[in-house]
């Protein structure tokens, strides 16, 4: 089972590949409320981290309380493989 | 935070009010002064919710929700009465209260959706429930939107929400005056309230309010410089009329920022509606830079959804669930369309429009995501002439689709966009200035790291300061001397009258007819659907002829003390004989809505007050002779109808006069008048010269109303002539004297020029002509309103024009020497 580093290594991976002016970002940084990613961006992500950790997502959880950063996208990743 | 906020916190509460106060009080006389969205009941609710900010102010936090949802209440029995005000919350208490029933979830979404049913039944008057029907679009307008996305996150709330929060989503008092209310999300609903340090949210409200109404500001101008679509016949006329008709946005983006300003002074600090909405650089933006909170909605309910359901059994998944949401978008705007005006419009331009919309928005947002990282723009010259191409041509994509969405028929549209061949001056003119603006798009573009700066360096409480003042000056005394009273430009900033084409009432395009009530009173909703309302409007009926309608004979109607009578000629007024008894002068009277008396009651009408005096002078003359004014006149009425008259009725009672009564814009309102002849199949064929037109200019039946407005536009100075002509040869031939009148019209402003013209091909005709064009000289026409909505003149109107024709009559000597060769 991933631990929480590799999560987080994989999610700052996606995030600095997809989105521009990313590379600076701060793991608490704001993503979904700062409009930094959009909805098509959040349904990559959501893919890359189905596919990455054999979770399923379902369509109320792509939202900006699961979202918003580096550090959340993280934690509910984690709680979702529990 | 930086250390001007700092310094304002220590301040004492106590001056933070005094400034929370000046600015709601600017805020306040802006509105006095400039009478925003009047028609919406604006102006009126903003008493209501500018001292329930103040109160907000001085509110324990635990209470605030509770004080707005006390202040929808009051707004709501303001606006529908205490009747239907409980009506309204006997309706909107019925969903949230089944939507929180202990029952299961489908089985109460089959609960809400009877009541849905039942709401939309009476909405279409399958009962006859006149209060009831009174609270439904109103009712509508608060929940047609945000209760569904409430039922949403019903479904997967993680913890209880208090009572009061969920109650002041659903029961916003903004909503009673917009009708196009912003689609606020129940979560940002929730995380919003007070969030950010309480000063700071009402700075930022505040910056956004004055932001709204000056957005508001411009768009008065755009839309006065709108011009009519009829009447469009080059291409630099055709490329006004798409940019300003595009610029209609700005009316509902200074709506929307208005808003959610206000709601800034009860602590919500919501996110921005919209961002750089003429500076779209790719199609994918165009979703989310204008209304992006529908954007959210949509993604929401419906991209998201769709999107999980078919990702893994249809092929590009992306795209097509951006096809259903753009379909999910139509259906919406049809089902909003429905709870405000009563009827789905389903038009194909509407569906086409978000059908093309769909498909560009679609396809790039799926290019874009088989894209990785494309790394940050760099701000060079050959960058920023890229992203002013790509905004430039965005632009123009959207003001060309958007006059698709506002033509009632793709034949309107070829037709409209076919006057891009006829290239003249004005398309050049109309070109620079674009490529001018596009200039100053792409300077700012290229150094907008500078003005972002000079932004931040401004926060909020400066800039708000400096708008306060702006806005302290605007309402400067100065504001009411005489030059600005007379200044046109000056008058479209401070009223929004109706531009040519509205005037019309002939609205275009979709938020254009949902923004308005289209009666006097904003929350007023006609029972019968068509009738604008007006309590008279059961007197008239249709004919079978060119008159198209006309009054029922002998037939009275009353309402609130006012009374419509007709007689049994089916003319507005007193019985008479046919035959023109000894001793009597006749005065037959030939006009439309303003010279029937529209609005007022039968003694107020000025061809009864006209009566009146003349016999009056007469007495005092010594004269035995009586005058009888026969008044012919019937809403909508004009040359064609004139010539009907002459031919079928009015020399049965023996007129000595005729007066055919003229407005400014006459082809204008004649152009109207022949449209509305060819779109209901009348025969022209007894008019050879008017069917001759009609021929040439190759309007159809089945053109919509501005195809035909437009082919016959460029015949109009040849109508009038005939028409005139006409009307004018008839008279004398029967031994009446032909008299044309001018009588402007409250909406209008003065136009000696026009009416010069006028006069003189009327004399030309074979008229004796008299101008009522000062009639209003010195007078407040405001006051002078049947409503704001209905520019018909009132009792004191009508009482102006008998005086002023009155006077104009024993002081021409045609009319005096024959009133004396009659005796």
């Amino acid at each position: 089972m991933a631990t929480e580093q590799d999560v987080r290594t994989a999610v700052r991976s996606f995030i600095t590949t997809n989105i521009p002016d990313a590379l600076i970002l701060a793991d608490d940084a704001k993503l979904i409320s700062t409009r930094l990613m959009d909805s098509i961006v959040a349904l990559k992500l959501v893919n890359y981290l189905e596919e990455s950790f054999k979770i399923e997502f379902e369509a109320h959880e792509v939202v900006q309380e699961n979202l918003d950063s580096i550090d959340i996208i993280v934690s509910f990743v984690q709680s979702k493989m529990k | 935070m930086n250390k001007e906020l700092q310094g304002i916190k220590e301040k004492s509460r106590l001056l933070q009010f005094g400034y929370f106060s000046l600015q709601l009080f600017v805020v306040f006389c802006l509105f006095k002064l400039y009478q925003f969205e009047v028609s919406s009941g604006l102006p009126q609710l903003m008493v209501y919710w500018s001292v329930a900010a103040l109160i907000n102010f001085w509110t324990p936090p635990n209470w605030r929700h509770h004080l707005l949802v006390l202040t929808t209440a009051v707004t709501i029995f303001h606006a529908l009465g205490i009747v239907s005000g409980g009506v309204f919350f006997l309706l909107t208490g019925s969903l949230v209260v089944i939507a929180h029933l202990p029952l299961s979830r489908r089985i109460r979404l089959v609960l809400l959706l009877l009541m849905v049913l039942l709401a939309a039944l009476i909405r279409l008057q399958y009962f006859y429930m006149p209060r009831v029907y009174a609270a439904i679009p109103l009712a509508g307008t608060f929940l047609m939107f945000r209760f569904i996305l409430y039922w949403h996150e019903l479904k997967h709330e993680k913890s209880a929400v208090k009572w009061p929060v969920r109650l002041s989503y659903l029961y916003n008092p903004l909503n009673a005056a917009f009708p196009l209310f912003p689609v606020i999300d129940y979560k940002i609903w929730q995380r919003s309230h007070y969030e950010e340090p309480e000063y700071r949210t009402y700075a930022i409200g505040f910056r956004r309010i004055f932001g709204g109404l000056f957005l508001m500001l411009v768009f008065r101008i755009t839309y006065n410089m709108n011009p009519n679509p009829a009447n469009i016949q080059t291409a630099g006329q055709l490329m006004l009329y798409l940019v300003l008709a595009y610029a209609f946005i700005l009316r509902l983006l200074g709506l929307y920022w208005f808003v959610i300003g206000m709601l800034g002074l009860f602590g919500f600090n919501m996110p921005p509606v919209f961002d750089q909405v003429f500076f779209i650089t790719r199609f994918s933006q165009i979703w989310r830079k204008i209304n992006m909170y529908w954007k959210e909605f949509i993604t929401k309910i419906v991209y998201y959804p769709v999107y999980f359901r078919i990702r893994k059994s249809w092929p590009i998944p992306l795209f097509f669930s951006g096809i259903f949401s753009f379909l999910a978008t139509w259906f919406f705007h049809n089902w909003q369309f429905f709870w405000l005006k009563g009827h789905f419009p389903l038009r194909l331009t509407d569906l086409l429009y978000w059908m093309i919309l769909g498909v560009v928005i679609s396809t790039t947002m799926l290019l874009n995501s088989t894209q990785g990282n494309s790394s940050p723009q760099q701000n060079n010259l050959k960058n920023t002439l890229l992203q002013t191409l790509r905004a430039a041509g965005i632009f123009i994509f959207m003001c060309v689709l958007w006059s698709l969405w506002s033509s009632e028929t793709i034949g309107e549209w070829t037709h409209l966009l076919s006057h891009a061949a006829v290239l003249n001056a004005g398309a050049v003119k109309f070109t620079g200035i674009l490529l001018g603006l596009a200039l100053i798009a792409g300077v700012i573009y290229h150094n907008r790291a500078y003005y972002s700066g000079i932004r931040e360096r401004f926060a909020t409480l400066e800039l708000t300061l400096v708008i306060t003042t702006l806005c302290g000056i605007l309402l400067a005394p100065g504001l009411h001397s005489k030059f600005v009273q007379e200044n046109r430009f000056v008058q479209t900033l401070l009223v929004q009258p109706f531009n040519e084409f509205d005037k019309e009432n002939a609205e275009q395009g979709y938020y254009e007819q949902i923004g308005t009530s289209g009666s006097g009173n904003p929350w007023e909703v006609p029972m019968a659907a068509g009738n604008k309302g007006k309590w008279f409007s059961v007197a008239e009926e249709g004919a079978n002829d060119l008159r198209m309608r006309k009054l029922k004979a002998t037939f009275t109607v009353s309402d609130s003390g006012r009374t419509f009578t007709t007689n049994s000629f089916g003319m507005r007024g007193p019985e008479i004989t046919e035959h023109k008894p000894s001793g009597i002068i006749r005065i037959a009277i030939l006009g439309a809505s303003y010279e029937m008396g529209s609005g007022v009651s039968d003694e107020e009408v000025f061809s009864r007050l006209l009566e009146k005096q003349l016999n009056y002078w007469l007495k005092q003359r010594g004269s035995l002779l009586n005058v009888q004014v026969l008044n012919f006149s019937v809403g909508a009425y004009h040359l064609p109808q004139y010539a009907w008259l002459c031919d079928h009725q009015l020399f049965r009672f023996e007129p000595d006069f005729v007066f055919s009564f003229a407005h400014s814009s006459e082809e204008r309102r004649l152009n109207a008048v022949i449209a509305r002849l060819v779109q209901n199949g009348q025969n022209l064929s007894a008019y050879p010269e008017l069917e001759n037109i009609r021929q040439l200019s190759g309007a159809k039946q089945t053109m919509s109303r501005i195809e035909i407005r437009n082919r016959i536009y460029p015949h109009n100075g040849q109508l009038l002539r005939w028409g005139y002509s006409y009307v004018a040869s008839s008279i004398k031939l029967h031994n009446a004297l032909p008299v044309w009148i001018y009588l402007p019209a409250l909406s209008d402003e003065s136009a000696p020029k026009e009416i010069a013209e006028l006069s003189k091909e009327a004399q030309s005709s074979g008229f004796e002509t008299l101008s009522l064009g000062n009639v209003y000289s010195g007078k407040d026409k405001s006051r002078l309103k049947v409503s704001t909505d209905d520019a018909h003149p009132n009792a004191e109107g009508h009482s102006l024009i008998a005086e002023s024709l009155f006077q104009s009559l024993i002081q021409s000597q045609w009319f005096t020497t024959r009133v004396d060769s009659s005796r």
